[in-house]
């Protein structure tokens, strides 16, 4: 805009501040109209900055919304047939007895619905007199862990039962002229190999758990398997060991 | 420029501005009371089941105890629900070919459990146990209602905090001598106030401040 100012004389003069206003471009007009200049007071942007906040608030809003509704509905699954002397939502003991190097000793074990989750001493065993040392506490995990692979897995990769007694075979036929020593098939594979002690001679143990599925009794009859209670845990002859 | 607003909206603006604490006070007092609402609580609201299941035809018909079926009611903190077995004790010889009972006959044939619906439904941080109410002499009925006059079941009582504190403060209302536990006709008969005094002494009930301390239900 031109500003029109007497001067000394009297006599009004045109003065301008710049060339583009002495010529009076259009955009140089529409800049002076505007109060702020482009994208100062509007994000220059489909989705303007009125229109963010507004879905913005909206999404909150009705994100408390989701709140407002009742807890999903639960189902109770009753047995089919009561288990004798359970009573629900009581533990139950059972009497055991755990062997350990040619030994055993009996245990309580504490159930939950099935799910074993405490070894406890028999005070009436003779032996322990109701104690129990760190294996026996330990065992809880062979029977009831959930950090335990629930399929077969070779090199973090899930397996089929088939293939693992084929690998089991071919692995035996390589042993046989060791009698089936440093083959060892156990699920307690942190023992074997952290623990020192006297060579033994450990023979194919295997030793399925209920989750696998597979045909475990002919695994059994083509394996020759001995009990686990066999394996002498600090025998460090094992040089090939499989965890389940 | 033209102007954004008409003199009318002056109006407008002063209206909502009289009416805005109404309608907030109004908005949270409703979400207030949603929170009691049947819809929220559940309570009235005949649950659908798995097997249309009638408490009133087998507790008031045929006269079955609650612990027939809820067998662990008195020792364990889950009053139990009946195996399919327990169904079938009585439906191998009666009813045996009801298209009403076909899935408890499945159950039994196909090995797989009936899958009822909850209807009672407690929070997870709640410790509640329903063998120290029965030994106390809390009667079924305080909580569960009329359950012999419940065709399909529902929920008597919203089961919400307040609802089970008004009954640890002023527990005199709820107890019962030992043997009508399970009665849920039971009426106090004589000075019930005196009477609920003496079975407060002989129950063994701790003091209101006991048995209303955070620690109680909440562990």
């Amino acid at each position: 805009m031109m500003r029109h100012t007497p001067n000394i004389h009297g006599i009004a003069r045109s003065q301008w501040g710049s060339l583009e206003e002495l010529t009076g471009a259009p955009e140089f007009r529409n800049w002076l109209d505007r109060e702020f200049s482009e994208a100062a007071s509007e994000f220059p942007d489909p989705l303007a900055r009125r229109e963010f906040m507004k879905l913005m608030g909206a999404s909150l809003a009705l994100m408390g919304l989701s709140a407002c509704h009742r807890p999903p509905q639960q189902k109770i699954v009753p047995y089919l047939e009561q288990p004798e002397f359970l009573v629900s939502g009581r533990p139950l003991f059972f009497a055991t007895a755990m062997p350990f190097n040619g030994s055993a000793t009996g245990i309580l074990v504490e159930s939950n619905e099935g799910r074993p989750t405490k070894v406890e001493g028999n005070s009436t065993h003779p032996l322990s007199l109701g104690a129990t040392s760190i294996f026996e506490q330990a065992s809880i995990l062979t029977l009831y862990d959930p950090d335990r692979s629930k399929t077969i897995l070779h090199d973090g990769q899930i397996e089929t039962w088939d293939n693992l007694v084929s690998a089991w075979l071919t692995e035996q036929e390589r042993h046989l002229y060791s009698g089936g020593r440093r083959f060892g098939f156990s699920s307690i594979q942190i023992f074997h190999q952290r623990w020192h002690g006297k060579s033994g001679n450990c023979r194919s143990v295997i030793r399925p758990r209920s989750g696998i599925s597979g045909n475990r009794s002919l695994a059994r009859r083509s394996l020759k398997v001995t009990e686990p209670s066999s394996i002498n845990p600090l025998s460090r002859s094992i040089t090939l060991v499989l965890r389940m | 420029m033209p102007q954004i607003f008409s003199p009318g909206t002056n109006t407008v603006f002063r209206t909502v501005l009289v009416l805005s604490p109404f309608l907030l006070v109004g908005s949270l007092f409703a979400i207030y009371r949603l929170n009691y609402s049947s819809w929220a609580t559940q309570v009235g609201v005949p649950i659908d089941q798995p097997v249309p299941f009638s408490h009133e035809h087998h507790v008031t018909g045929l006269g079955i105890d609650c612990r027939y079926c809820h067998t662990s009611v008195e020792k364990s903190a889950f009053a139990g629900m009946p195996s399919t077995q327990t169904c079938m004790t009585c439906h191998s010889q009666i009813w045996t070919q009801a298209p009403i009972l076909a899935m408890v006959r499945e159950s039994l044939a196909g090995n797989q459990p009936i899958r009822w619906t909850r209807v009672h439904q407690l929070a997870d941080y709640v410790y509640f146990d329903h063998s120290i109410h029965i030994q106390k002499g809390v009667g079924c009925v305080s909580c569960h209602g009329r359950v012999d006059q419940m065709p399909i079941t529902w929920k008597e009582h919203t089961l919400q905090m307040g609802w089970c504190l008004d009954c640890h403060r002023h527990n005199e209302a709820a107890l019962r001598p030992p043997s009508e536990v399970f009665n849920l006709n039971w009426k106090p008969s004589g000075n019930p106030s005196a009477e609920a005094a003496r079975l407060a002494i002989e129950a063994g009930i701790r003091s209101v401040q006991e048995i209303t301390d955070c620690t109680t239900c909440h562990r």
